[in-house]
């Protein structure tokens, strides 16, 4: 079956049903067959909370996304952002508060109005290893935790305990998130929900499958990389009828071309056919923006904006409306003065974005102070340990912070940012 | 590159198990042989095997570490900046790897290219990028100090990580960083965990690289003494006075860290393990200030660890991998078809735009989805391939015609020494579901190119 065929032929439910058939009857780990049953709605009923994390790689700078207009400090020329400060009247004024968004942001400044649902979490950071290293900053962020022995992420843990080995638990649009690596669960990475297919020779079709199957049958050492190849190709092979099945053009074409308006959109097909992954992972950017910043952002805020709207657009159309969270954060922010480049290089605070309809709309934190005597190598100082936004997404998600404090290796305060 | 990763964390704290219990264990000097290949090539072909097994694996080290240096033209790299040229470039660099006479030259080149790092993103041009590939392919057995100072001025990196905006004022710390932490000596030190630079000497750093400047229309960087900053800077605790580039790369050279953190990231790439203090020790007198990656390359793949149990299959092949290694295997022309769009958009590992400038990630983060079905597209080509190929492959596979045999022929044809009950399980029914055809011997290969074991390096 070519790629055409097998997608006239799968759609929805029956797919899924499909998928589970498929592996019922296979000698594999119990966890990974019993996922296949877990594809039952009954399993994963409307109202389970879903998060789905974009993580704008490379260090975006809050500074220029929630703004101050009346903060001399973003404005001056030798020590503020200067240049690539955008002008007071240009901005989105954020309602009822003394803050503006960028004005890439129309949809979401417009949301904050409106639907009261979205949240910021200002200073957002971290005061244990001052780290101004991307990949020193994003191990912190991803593991949650400072210490160079946890080699798991704090999804990845979530969902060790959510749903243990299923396939689907936690899905990464972009390649493997480090923030979805598990001790058992696999990540599910899906570049594109349309052609979620293995490509399968003319000459040969379900005999060539049920060797797929044969040779994902566990049987390699535990903990070796053949054990875990041998996963690796079980779980794909058990999550691809589904996936595959939760294409739907309609909905795929209310999505802009962008890479950010693609990943987004692959996460409401799967989410609206009712694929059991309590975790989506986006990775965007770079927002590594050394240089040529304001243009960059006029991009980047406006492609995540717009590809904001549609998410939203898509998955209010769905009962699971009222579930999904979207949380958009990054590993520090940038310094305050601009270089001669147009451009901020690696910083401290940053922020945290939370939209969805469950979330208590405001503004979060402690804005950090700005004058050059209060910053740490021209950086903000952080407000909020990072950890607190993980806690009290994760205090949503299961309604215990029992389950913060275990996965993320010690009590942070809940910010109160959900209803 | 710090970024977690379950797989490198796993390769350096367990006993790596693959050829352990349930294997089917040829005899454990095919599977060295087969490992030198992997590690210092991309790969071997049964021939390869057959080679190496007459010749012994000291033999074919020594063989490997020094075959002659292959030349630009040799290369036959096209010239030129459309589209097509960028197309055709990667088909003939992926060729280069799978098909060099010099294999240990191709494999150090691409291991630089995930060290030395360079993204065709923002405003870097093809052209630009060319000149940067060439610099890493010309001798990647060198100085390794000499290439640092060859990349930090060479126009590709000058503009990748903002060098050429980088003047007196306000300095832009992008390279001054990426330097230290990626390129040298990374964070911190890897024995006494000492930092290594602080967010102060980045900024004195980036004082000293001022001053470089790119012609847009020649697409050159020359050096503009007047947008440099001629002041006094300290850094690594001493006043290095008026320091320019020159200077930032001879005191990193000095920097006691250098002659850990490239010699440490070179053992983890050719063993798949992480070197002791004393072996970091031992590398680190052979490293020098002038960073001797052939001495260093040399001392790593003699060590008794590298052809070790503990060595061999420790690592996952990256989707370059797969695709160069499949491609030997197969005598499949890479020049001949574009995978740049499947590796960078389906499998995350564009040869010209890595992911960030700490290259790409290593370890089981590439065991996925995305890979596993986009290598299933490649294999299916790879295998359709070998089938018109009179004598090829899928023609030595059915001339078998024993079943049992094909399946022994085809792991070995694909360069694998071992394989679990599993597989062996898969091949057999598969080899026996029909009569045996040829429809079932290029099945079979298809089978043992995404079987779990190909996917180990």
């Amino acid at each position: 079956m070519d790629r055409r065929t097998f997608l006239q032929r799968s759609g929805g439910l029956a797919a899924l049903l499909a998928g589970a058939q498929l592996v019922g009857g296979d000698p594999l780990e119990g966890g990974v067959a019993g996922a296949a049953a877990r594809l039952v709605p009954a399993d994963f009923p409307v109202g389970t909370p879903i998060l789905v994390l974009i993580d704008l790689a490379g260090g975006n700078d809050a500074t220029n996304l929630v703004i101050d207009p009346n903060d001399p400090w973003y404005y001056d020329q030798r020590q503020g952002h200067g240049a690539i400060a955008i002008a007071a009247d240009q901005l989105l004024p954020l309602k009822g508060t003394t803050k503006a968004l960028n004005p890439a942001f129309a949809w979401l400044a417009k949301r904050y109005a409106t639907a009261g649902d979205v949240a910021f979490v200002l200073g957002s950071g971290e005061n244990v290893a001052h780290e101004f290293s991307h990949f020193a900053a994003q191990h912190y962020r991803q593991a949650a935790s400072f210490s160079p022995s946890v080699t798991t992420g704090w999804l990845g843990r979530f969902n060790d305990l959510m749903a243990p080995r299923s396939p689907f638990a936690s899905v990464s649009t972009s390649g493997v998130h480090p923030a979805l690596l598990a001790a058992q669960t696999p990540v599910l990475s899906v570049p594109s929900v349309q052609n979620f297919d293995f490509t399968i020779g003319w000459e040969w079709q379900d005999d060539f499958r049920a060797a797929l199957q044969q040779m994902a049958v566990p049987s390699w050492a535990k903990g070796s990389g053949g054990l875990a190849a041998q996963q690796n190709l079980a779980s794909t092979l058990t999550a691809q009828v589904a996936v595959a099945g939760a294409w739907n053009e309609t909905v795929a074409n209310t999505f802009d071309s962008t890479d950010i308006a693609q990943q987004l959109s692959t996460a409401a097909l799967l989410i609206a056919a009712g694929i059991p992954s309590r975790t989506y992972v986006v990775t965007y950017g770079s927002f590594d923006t050394h240089a040529g910043e304001d243009a960059a952002e006029d991009t980047l805020f406006g492609n995540l904006d717009a590809a904001l709207g549609q998410f939203f657009a898509a998955i209010e159309a769905t009962p699971r409306a009222a579930d999904v969270v979207v949380l958009c954060t990054s590993e520090f922010g940038r310094q305050q003065t601009a270089n001669d480049s147009a451009g901020t290089d690696h910083g401290q605070a940053g922020l945290d974005l939370l939209v969805g309809k469950k979330v208590r709309g405001g503004l979060y934190g402690l804005p950090p102070k700005t004058a050059p005597a209060d910053r740490l190598d021209d950086a903000l100082v952080p407000t909020v340990d990072f950890r607190s936004t993980y806690a009290t997404v994760l205090n949503h998600l299961t309604g215990s912070t029992a389950v913060a404090q275990e996965l993320l290796f010690g009590t942070f305060e809940d910010l109160g940012c959900f209803r | 590159m710090a970024a977690i990763d379950a797989g490198a964390a796993d390769e350096s704290r367990e006993r790596p198990r693959f050829w352990g219990a349930g294997a089917t264990r040829v005899s454990s000097n095919p599977g060295q042989i087969a490992h030198i290949w992997r590690r210092l090539g991309f790969g071997p072909t049964a021939a390869d095997l057959a080679h190496g097994l007459a010749i012994g694996p000291a033999a074919l080290i020594q063989r490997l570490l020094n075959a002659k240096m292959t030349t630009p033209t040799q290369w036959a790299l096209p010239t030129g900046e459309t589209w097509e040229t960028m197309v055709e470039y990667l088909g003939r660099e992926l060729n280069l790897m799978a098909y060099s006479p010099n294999p240990l030259q191709e494999r150090m080149a691409w291991i630089l290219r995930g060290l030395v790092v360079v993204g065709m993103v923002d405003a870097v041009n093809f052209d630009q990028f060319q000149q940067y590939t060439t610099l890493l392919r010309t001798n990647p057995l060198g100085s390794y100090t000499a290439l640092l100072r060859a990349t930090a001025v060479s126009p590709a990196m000058m503009v990748y990580l903002n060098g050429y905006q980088n003047q007196v004022g306000h300095p832009n710390q992008n390279y001054a960083r990426e330097l230290m932490e990626l390129f040298s000596l990374g964070i911190t030190n890897p024995v006494t965990g000492a930092k290594n630079y602080t967010q102060q000497d980045v900024v004195e750093v980036a004082r000293a690289l001022t001053g470089y400047t790119l012609d847009w229309q020649k697409g050159t960087i020359s050096f503009d003494p007047t947008q440099f900053d001629s002041g006094s800077k300290t850094f690594f605790g001493v006043n290095q006075g008026n320091a320019d580039l020159n200077a930032v790369i001879s005191a990193v050279s000095r920097h006691p860290s250098y002659a850990a953190f490239v010699p440490a990231r070179l053992y983890r790439e050719l063993t798949g393990l992480q070197p002791s203090p004393a072996t970091l020790k031992q590398l680190g007198t052979l490293w020098t200030s002038s960073g001797n990656l052939r001495a260093v390359v040399s001392a790593i793949v003699t060590s008794p660890t590298f052809l070790s149990p503990a060595a061999i299959g420790s690592k996952v092949k990256t989707p370059v991998e797969l695709l160069v290694s499949g491609a030997r295997i197969c005598n499949f022309n890479l020049g001949t078809s574009d995978y740049g769009w499947l590796l960078g958009s389906y499998m995350n590992q564009n040869p010209y735009q890595p992911p960030n400038v700490a290259g790409w990630p290593a370890g089981r983060v590439w065991l996925n989805a995305g890979v596993t079905m986009s290598w299933s597209g490649i294999v299916d080509d790879l295998v359709h391939s070998a089938r018109s190929q009179e004598g090829g492959l899928v023609d030595q596979i059915y001339a078998t015609s024993k079943p049992a045999q094909a399946v022994s022929t085809t792991l070995r044809l694909c360069g694998l020494t071992g394989a679990s009950p599993s597989t062996l399980k898969a091949l057999t029914n598969f080899a026996t579901f029909e009569a045996w055809d040829v429809n079932r011997a290029s099945g079979l290969l298809a089978l043992a190119l995404l079987s779990p074991e190909f996917a180990i390096n």
